[in-house]
């Protein structure tokens, strides 16, 4: 019986481990979520096309402020952001596509400008392991839950570990169980 | 513990440890400079008396870009040193102040009040900023004689630093 109250205990902890991680994958991905730009976001015409409006938002909003505190430059008021934001336009009405307006701004400070880390190279990984992290605590999770089912008579008849009590405590054991009979 | 649960546990636990190891090893404020050792970007500004600078007309000689704005504090204190770094590297390091988010009648008086041995720079709509890959002032940008950037100084200059970088941009 002390057996079993140890698998139930273990499984137990490993529905918690489960649970903190799912938590952990969970915030990972609405942390990337939030850098999506708003939809209340206030439309500004400088004779551009509205898809390329749009385009100048999008990647405004991809695009880390660099005198804030990780904003994007279509959010942020600083000086600072609003003159890239200018030159994001400026490019895009000059023909440049959004990759080569991204490279612009990752030539001079890095891929850290990028709010949404790039696919290749190391960034990968921050693709990638939220995911990775999300249906390993599921699958573990799915496991704990599957072995912290009520143990059946067999359990007890099949337990490796011998159940050692006191013989004080194996008499009040037989009693409670006659007791539940009646 | 088996030595399944042992490894299990290992793998989960040192790439956690990894990573956090690695990012108590950074400022977190940091900003990266992918520009240094790389040629500098094109520099055309004009002073505050309206004066157009072209950097590329100064190549052979080192020079010292210092972002700044009047409403900087640290700006300010790093004044002095600059202006004594003008001095003593007169006719062999070209130093210039490039304004930074400021208004042009601010900085005058500011020059007024605090003279200065070099030009300042306007940098309208930010532009050279953006292009250096400027995040706040003051910074500041060494540049040897062929243009390249040897030295981007996030913040005020420290003396000492300062010295044995011109000296060794005049040595090579």
């Amino acid at each position: 019986m002390k057996a079993v109250f140890c698998r139930r205990r273990v499984a137990a902890a490993r529905a918690v481990w489960a649970l903190v991680s799912l938590g952990v994958a969970f915030f990972s991905l609405q942390a990337f979520a939030d850098t999506g730009a708003p939809a209340d976001r206030p439309r500004v015409d400088r004779g551009l096309t509205s898809v390329q409006e749009a385009l100048a938002q999008d990647i405004g909003a991809t695009l880390r402020c660099p005198v804030c505190q990780g904003m994007p430059i279509a959010d942020s008021p600083a000086q600072m952001a609003q003159d890239m934001m200018r030159l994001v336009r400026e490019k895009l009405a000059g023909g440049a596509t959004r990759d080569e307006v991204e490279q612009y701004f990752v030539v001079r400070y890095g891929a850290w400008v990028l709010l949404r880390p790039p696919t290749t190279g190391v960034g990968i990984w921050i693709w990638v392991l939220p995911p990775v992290a999300l249906i390993s605590a599921l699958l573990v999770l799915v496991w704990a839950l599957t072995r912290a089912r009520t143990p059946s008579p067999q359990d007890f008849a099949t337990a490796r570990t011998p159940v050692a009590l006191p013989s004080q405590d194996y008499a009040r054991v037989r009693t409670w169980i006659s007791e539940e009979r009646d | 513990m088996n030595w399944f649960r042992a490894l299990l546990a290992t793998l989960f636990v040192v790439p956690f440890v990894f990573v956090m190891a690695l990012g108590f090893g950074q400022d977190p404020h940091a900003v990266p400079a992918p520009l240094v050792n790389q040629p500098a970007p094109q520099l055309v500004l004009n002073d505050a008396e309206g004066r157009k600078v072209d950097l590329s007309t100064l190549r052979g000689t080192p020079v010292v870009l210092n972002f700044w704005a009047t409403w900087c504090y640290p700006c300010q204190a790093e004044h002095d040193l600059l202006q004594e770094a003008a001095r003593a590297y007169a006719g062999r390091v070209a130093f210039f102040g490039v304004i930074y988010q400021d208004e042009v009648s601010r900085v005058q008086n500011y020059l007024t009040e605090h003279p200065s041995s070099y030009r300042h720079l306007i940098d309208e709509r930010s532009q050279a900023a953006i292009d250096y890959g400027v995040s706040g002032v003051p910074e500041s940008y060494i540049l040897d004689r062929h243009h390249r950037i040897v030295h981007k100084q996030p913040g005020v200059l420290q003396p000492a630093e300062f010295r044995r970088i011109l000296e060794e941009v005049l040595r090579t």
